[in-house]
């Protein structure tokens, strides 16, 4: 029987569909049979998307025309450095 | 080369690039800058540090473009650079907290749930999205040791698979992550 620690270790691979067959089928089993490790893997399959939510912050325009700047004097600087040589 | 560059492929971009077309460059960064900056914000936590790591990433990439040998795809290639920069960023501000315990599930010796693990997925406790909440989820990112960190970010924000993840990990600069 699987413990509730094994199944934590495999629960990723287990939500890829990386788990051998039989190991997903203990694991199910062990998840029929148990409340903490049935609320784990509901509160883990939302925590992706929550963590997405809570930190998601856009690119600013100006950073974007910040860089760009900036990239087009580095390449400029180098492509002139090469010339030279 | 009279084709818009923002119509072709990625590999086709990078043949371009390679080729010392500097709007194919232009392309590939407007196609992928705003995910290098949610993975070095959410590494670094610091938008001064974010801007620095892409501008090392995007240059790094200008520089080195001859040297991605296309059995990765681009955007691997790029979230290695992209991590290696903000790891490097990070290792710069000194030590960081390196215990994870507090964070992950307790178990009994005999590997059971050490105590009961409530269902937070959904019910009153989902609505509590509010900016306390969020703080308090932002600081315990922050306070992951780097390299738990940069898995967080890979899978969890990023959308990367395990096989993905540990792609970009395997060829990290020796003594980093």
């Amino acid at each position: 029987m699987m413990t509730c620690q094994e199944l934590v270790d495999l629960l990723t691979d287990y939500l890829e569909g990386a788990l051998d067959p039989e190991t997903a089928r203990d694991l199910e089993r062990h998840l029929e049979g148990c409340v903490s490790c049935h609320n784990f893997l509901k509160t883990y399959k939302a925590t992706g998307a929550w963590i997405r939510e809570v930190t998601y912050e856009e690119m600013p325009e100006e950073l974007k025309d910040r860089l760009a700047s900036f990239l087009r004097a580095r390449i400029r600087q180098e492509k002139t450095g090469r010339d030279q040589e | 080369m009279s084709t818009d560059p923002t119509n072709l492929s990625e590999m086709d971009l990078v043949e371009w690039m390679r080729a010392g077309d500097e709007a194919a460059f232009g392309a590939l960064l407007a196609r992928y800058q705003s995910k290098v900056y949610r993975l070095a914000l959410s590494m670094t936590k610091n938008r001064e540090d974010a801007e620095e790591v892409m501008q090392d990433v995007f240059l790094s990439v200008f520089r080195n473009i001859q040297k991605f040998d296309g059995r990765s795809a681009f955007g691997t290639w790029l979230y290695r650079i992209a991590v290696n920069a903000a790891l490097m960023k990070l290792r710069s501000r000194g030590p960081v907290q390196e215990s994870i315990e507090e964070y992950l599930p307790q178990f009994t010796q005999g590997g059971g749930h050490a105590r009961m693990i409530a269902d937070w997925s959904e019910g009153p406790e989902r609505s509590l999205l509010g900016k306390e909440r969020a703080q308090i989820v932002r600081e315990a990112i922050e306070a992951l040791p780097p390299d738990f960190k940069t898995v967080l970010v890979l899978r969890d924000l990023e959308g990367l698979s395990n096989s993905e993840v540990a792609e970009v990990l395997s060829t990290l600069e020796p003594g980093i992550g």
